[in-house]
């Protein structure tokens, strides 16, 4: 097992399109640090009748606490591509080249698919983890880490949002949180992709999957007008949606996981490769 | 795994490690500069010393206002008046601009109702109020809390009087913060 863990993770992070997904979700970073990280230095040190005005800092001003910036919101709806992208299309790739042919019978079919779903998840979670925490660090090289202050308004989490006083009192837990919703629903989509490889005919259909997922039940959502359980919703730091709660992000990430995992399990169940 | 994606993972690891330390050496040097603010902390009766004057919030109510009901907000909509003195104790004059205070409750922030203020207020020419030495000045300040789904708990509170309330006049590196012992009118 271990070694076939070691051979997929380094299949799912040793290939062209880890880093070309990679390249993507740094391309969106350094275009907010450039539009409007670097710019918003102006309005530090500010003065206003006399007084200093409340600093900025870097949890608001980083891609993910600016929600007003394009970027996270396009962050936000690729999300599924990118995390899709490095590994999610692999069972199909092996599938049609007789790779798992190989393999398999060198190996215990559940060590295979075991190792393979553990290499998507953990490819799909570093592919978006690592532009967040880029930005992050690139932002703290401009602005401090002071706390937010509601007051000023320049923070997005505001009361009925989730965790507002969470985020005031101690943001840098707070994005923790953040990013950890950020990798895990990353890690989801790879394997919801991986899941539809006996499905597909195409390997964009598999590739788009997750993002088609994502644009349908956010579309229903919508169409309910329960904002708070848009998955687009959970990966900024403002949570402004009504009736954001903690615990939705994770009943969502569950319930995709739970879909994904079955889809998987019935993938992997077949006994032999003249099934396919 | 190749070699050039082995190079590719080390040119990143190392990338990420330097940016790693020029982060957290320039946001030393910024945290310094800019630090946490300090928070001082007042009930009413007391007053919070800014700009070389005293304020001092004397007295202060909450109440529906069902008659305020506009067309943006056709929901009753609470308001919060603040009795506030400002005295000049210092020797020189000095200004104090009243729409800077803001009204505070956990992650809630209101701002003043300048209309409001203006029609109270018929003794002061605008929100900036410029003291002699010695001079005081008393103001009542309305806050208005528009109704909005989000805030159904505050509203509750409200009601109740038990919705935690404060005046916040904020003069970097130090928040001045005055907690309201408000009475609600019926």
């Amino acid at each position: 097992m271990k070694n076939v863990l070691k051979m997929e993770v380094r299949r799912a992070l040793g290939n062209y399109r880890f880093f070309a997904a990679l390249a993507a979700g740094l391309f969106l970073v350094f275009w907010h640090f450039i539009q409007f990280s670097i710019p918003y230095m102006a309005y530090q040190e500010v003065y206003s009748n006399g007084y200093m005005l409340y600093p900025h800092n870097v949890y608001e001003r980083c891609m993910l606490g600016d929600i007003y910036g394009l970027q996270v919101h396009i962050f936000a709806l690729c999300l599924p591509v990118l995390a899709a992208l490095p590994f999610g299309a692999s069972a199909y790739e092996d599938t049609r080249g007789g790779y798992d042919q190989n393999i398999l019978s060198r190996t215990d079919r559940k060590y295979y698919f075991t190792a393979k779903c553990a290499a998507a998840f953990l490819s799909g979670a570093l592919v978006v983890l690592i532009p967040v925490l880029t930005d992050f660090l690139l932002n703290m090289c401009l602005y401090p880490t002071i706390r937010g202050d509601i007051t000023t308004g320049w923070d997005g989490a505001a009361i009925g949002g989730m965790l507002p006083e969470f985020y005031y009192a101690h943001p840098f837990l707070y994005t923790l949180m953040i990013w950890s919703f950020i990798g895990l629903f990353g890690g989801i989509y790879a394997v919801m992709a991986l899941s539809v490889s006996r499905l597909a005919s195409n390997v964009f259909i598999v590739l788009l999957f997750p993002a088609l997922i994502q644009m349908f039940y956010n579309f229903t959502c919508s169409l309910a007008d329960v904002p708070s359980w848009e998955t687009t919703c959970y990966f900024d730091l403002a949570q402004s949606a009504r009736y954001m709660r903690a615990w939705k992000p994770l009943c969502v990430a569950a319930g995709f996981l739970a879909l994904s995992l079955f889809m998987y399990g019935m993938m992997a169940r077949k006994k032999d490769v003249l099934d396919r | 795994m190749s070699r050039r994606y082995k190079r590719a993972w080390r040119s990143l690891a190392a990338a990420l490690i330097v940016l790693m330390a020029v982060s957290a050496g320039r946001n030393i040097y910024l945290n310094r500069r800019f630090p946490e603010p300090g928070q001082v902390w007042v009930d009413e009766g007391e007053a919070l010393t800014f700009n070389g004057c005293e304020l001092t919030v004397t007295g202060s109510r909450a109440f529906l206002d069902h008659e305020d009901i506009t067309a943006y907000y056709n929901e009753p909509k609470w308001k919060i008046w603040a009795n506030i003195l400002i005295e000049n104790t210092s020797s020189s004059p000095s200004s104090i601009v009243v729409r800077d205070i803001r009204l505070q409750s956990g992650a809630w922030c209101g701002y003043m109702d300048l209309f409001g203020f203006v029609s109270q207020n018929d003794h002061v020419e605008g929100t900036t109020i410029t003291l002699m030495p010695g001079e005081s000045c008393q103001v009542e300040v309305p806050f208005p809390v528009y109704y909005d789904p989000r805030l159904d708990e505050m509203y509750r509170e409200l009601k109740t009087g038990s919705c935690p309330l404060n005046l916040v006049y904020t003069n970097y590196p130090v928040k001045n913060q005055c907690r309201l012992d408000y009475t609600v009118e019926k």
